[in-house]
């Protein structure tokens, strides 16, 4: 399991640089379609920015459900290390 | 009487006579209920005749010369000048638009030293791929299998397994398994393929109609591609 703060940080970098928004823009509760207009080329774009970053990796099947920064950052952090989901 | 100076003509005029004859007949057919309506081969079941109608297309490009597997749909045409150097595998998606490019048009900037220069490569496409609409699949192109070529990729070199493929130069994005997943539950994802056209229509209609339309998945059409 990640650390929290370095999850946080993946996060909200990888949402932001496929948003085009400043970091300081993404709040926890937004819906990540809705508010930060990310579609879902851009998400898978995300998802695998956040693994290579923290080299974790993230269920397809959960992933598929998730709606917003927060339930995507909790995804995150209690997603497995890359070689250990392999 | 003096021969047509223009027989090119007099034989067009002829053949577009006997094309509106044959229309005339069939509708006079129509209209008095002589033949019952085709029907597709694969008997009612949802989406027989879309079925039918790409088998008969795999088989013309096969008898071009593309090796084709089992189970794909196919829309483009454009299968190159070297369609034996293209192989597909088993339950492949090909949208419209799509362009195999078998050959580097560059090796005629060689023909001054090698007057019969070609450059050439084979295209692979593995099993359960779905390439999108108008996307181009370079000489070399080896793709692996359970990929999703994005609309308008320019893909090129060797694509992983599972790989999601956008942009010019293509690149891999992340995981096609992730991008399926999310398509699957998505509220734009409906039980809408192969039900007869009234019936297709009034379920989209009353999934999306309702809902305003959403200005991004406009701009992002790319999605589409796949009936």
């Amino acid at each position: 399991m990640a650390d929290a703060r370095a999850v946080t940080e993946a996060v909200l970098a990888a949402l932001a640089e496929a948003g085009c928004l400043p970091v300081a823009a993404i709040r926890p509760e937004h819906h990540i379609r809705d508010d930060l207009g990310i579609d879902s080329l851009d998400l898978v774009s995300v998802v695998q920015g956040i693994e290579t970053a923290l080299a974790i990796r993230i269920d397809d099947q959960a992933m598929a459900r998730v709606r917003g920064v927060a339930e995507l950052t909790e995804l995150a952090r209690a997603a497995p290390r890359a070689e250990a989901a392999a | 009487m003096p021969p047509d100076p223009r027989p090119h003509r007099a034989g067009r005029a002829a053949a577009l006579r006997q094309f509106l004859a044959r229309r005339a007949k069939a509708l006079l057919r129509r209209v008095r209920g002589g033949h019952p309506p085709r029907r597709p081969r694969g008997g009612d079941a949802p989406g027989a005749a879309i079925a039918d109608r790409d088998a008969a297309h795999v088989r013309a490009l096969r008898a071009r010369g593309v090796t084709i597997g089992e189970r794909c749909r196919i829309y483009s045409h454009d299968f190159s000048t070297e369609p034996y150097l293209i192989t597909i595998g088993d339950n492949v998606g090909i949208a419209g638009g799509v362009k195999f490019l078998t050959h580097d048009g560059a090796a005629h900037l060689l023909r001054h030293r090698r007057a019969m220069a070609q450059s050439l490569g084979r295209i692979e496409v593995g099993d359960d791929c779905f390439i999108g609409e108008n996307a181009l699949l370079l000489p070399g192109t080896s793709i692996g299998r359970g990929c999703v070529i994005a609309a308008g990729a320019v893909a090129r070199g060797r694509i992983p397994d599972n790989a999601l493929v956008a942009g010019n130069p293509g690149r891999v994005i992340g995981r096609a398994s992730l991008y399926l997943e999310r398509m699957l539950v998505s509220e734009n994802c409906l039980d809408s393929f192969g039900l007869p056209e009234p019936a297709r229509r009034d379920l989209i209609l009353a999934r999306l109609a309702a809902r305003p339309a959403d200005p991004r998945l406009a701009e992002r059409a790319w999605e589409s591609g796949d009936g």
